[in-house]
């Protein structure tokens, strides 16, 4: 009895750890408006999406072999899937 | 009764099975043939005296039988049966048509709908609920299937000893494992309908609750449908979450890269991944703007201060940095042909709206007022020209080490 209680506990320290570092991840990613409210699937999604342009856009930016291309090329990380639409849209940046 | 029979479930692919062979539907309701023996012409009764297919075919020989009784004989049934279907292909998620069952209208009633298998499209949702047609629904064993696959062995055997249900069928997809043994069920039947049905059904399910909403007197089955039915969402629903997870893991560089990640790790290491990559373009934009002082080192800064990340939609971002200062277009330009230096490396950043990415990422997601001064801050923290790459690629090593700890 004790034991199922411990680990219901245990269980339940453990969902929190993730559901805090869900929302910390949530905080680094950019939406609009920022507080949107995140499910954990759009969570990862947006994660992933981001993490891709980041990686794209080093790239482009560097304008040469970034330390992460190689890394990500040698990990099979093709970041090419990722739309670049960071980048087009960044154009629009200028009307502003 | 005609009517009544018309299948506006039945997916195409029982046209299909309906069109080519129209024989090899067999009887497969033994019962509603039996019903409407006198009705079924003699090709439809060779056709059905078969063997019982799927609780799908079984509808099409039904609907055959039904048409034929109509005096158009097997020709014509497809064709009747066509309309209805291709209706019922239309609506895949058809929880609401009614009577997809063809079955004979004699046993199966009407609102039961029928789902066809063998295609892509989205199951008619099978069960709607009510217990005595769960009876009647095979229950394909659902351990002997994928979670996937049971949802495709929802087929609506419907079969004879369905009573008239009251039940209006209306219900999301439910899988089929709940049911009672029929035999009419059979996996081989089931085509991969894959999640669209739960899918679907997930947006079904939240209506006609109140079709749920049987009397006690429906009893535990229909509870127990709508249990296993919600177990197999969730189910699904997880097995998504995790597929995300382990397609961000793949983004995420580790040593050695398929070192295993729990859940936790994952997103403490994206984390840390993504502030690293901010950092890098953050120190790459400074390092740009050092290799430009001549012209002005402050301006170059905060141009490159600038931070208009498009990936956030519409975020106020619109970094103009310093109302102010003259970090403007004008300026922007005029600093870029400053540049010359940077050789290839400039039409790429004018492609880019020439802006650096530079986001902190505190200042970056929760609005932009204080982004200038902050990101301004940073740019003069920031060590100018001493981020180069191989610094990058050691802090990379430092970051990736310290979290694999």
């Amino acid at each position: 009895m004790t034991r199922k209680v411990f680990t219901n506990t245990r269980e339940r320290w453990r969902q929190q750890n993730v559901n805090s570092a869900f929302a910390e991840l949530r905080k680094l990613l950019p939406t609009h408006p920022p507080e949107k409210k995140l499910s954990k699937n759009e969570i990862l999604r947006l994660a992933m999406r981001y993490i891709g342009f980041l990686v794209q856009l080093l790239e482009r930016q560097g304008g040469r072999p970034t330390l992460l291309s190689i890394l990500h090329s040698a990990q099979g990380l093709a970041s090419d899937t990722d739309p670049p639409s960071p980048g087009s849209s960044c154009d629009s940046s200028e009307a502003w | 009764m005609m009517e009544k029979l018309e299948p506006p479930a039945s997916p195409s692919a029982r046209r299909g099975e309906q069109l080519s062979p129209p024989r090899s539907v067999s009887p497969p309701v033994n019962s509603p043939a039996a019903k409407e023996p006198q009705n079924r012409g003699d090709s439809a009764q060779s056709g059905v005296s078969e063997e019982p297919p799927a609780p799908c075919q079984r509808s099409p020989a039904e609907l055959i039988a039904v048409e034929t009784s109509d005096g158009g004989g097997l020709a014509r049934s497809p064709h009747e049966t066509t309309p209805p279907v291709s209706t019922a292909t239309d609506s895949p998620l058809n929880h609401t048509t009614p009577p997809p069952t063809p079955c004979s209208s004699a046993t199966l009633p009407p609102n039961i709908p029928v789902i066809s298998l063998g295609h892509s499209k989205p199951p008619i949702p099978p069960l709607p609920l009510p217990s005595p047609q769960l009876t009647a629904l095979h229950p394909i064993p659902p351990r002997s299937l994928g979670s996937n696959d049971i949802r495709l062995t929802q087929l609506t055997s419907l079969s004879a000893p369905a009573p008239t249900l009251p039940v209006p069928p209306p219900g999301p997809l439910l899988p089929p494992s709940y049911l009672p043994g029929h035999p009419f069920f059979s996996s081989a039947y089931l085509g991969p309908s894959g999640n669209y049905g739960l899918f679907a059904s997930s947006r079904m399910k939240r209506r006609p609750s109140s079709h749920f909403e049987l009397g006690l007197s429906e009893g535990p089955p229909q509870k127990l449908a709508r249990r296993v039915f919600t177990n197999s969402r969730e189910r699904w629903r997880q097995q998504n979450v995790n597929g995300a997870f382990s397609e961000l893991r793949k983004l995420i560089p580790t040593h050695p890269p398929d070192k295993k990640l729990s859940k936790n790790e994952i997103l403490r290491l994206a984390m840390k991944y993504i502030n690293f990559l901010v950092q890098l373009l953050h120190d790459q934009a400074s390092e740009w703007g050092s290799q430009t002082t001549e012209d002005g080192g402050p301006r170059e800064e905060g141009e490159e201060g600038e931070a208009v990340e498009d990936e956030r939609l519409g975020v106020a971002n619109s970094w103009d940095p310093n109302p102010g200062s003259q970090c403007d277009s004008p300026s922007r330009g005029h600093s870029l042909t400053d540049r010359p230096v940077l050789g290839s490396a400039l039409p790429d950043r004018d492609s880019e709206s020439m802006s650096t990415l530079v986001i902190s990422p505190a200042s970056s997601c929760y609005g932009d007022t204080d982004s200038e001064e902050s990101l301004n801050s940073k740019n003069s923290i920031v060590n100018p020209g001493a981020c180069g790459l191989e610094q990058t690629a050691a802090r990379i090593q430092t970051v990736l080490a310290s979290d694999q700890r």
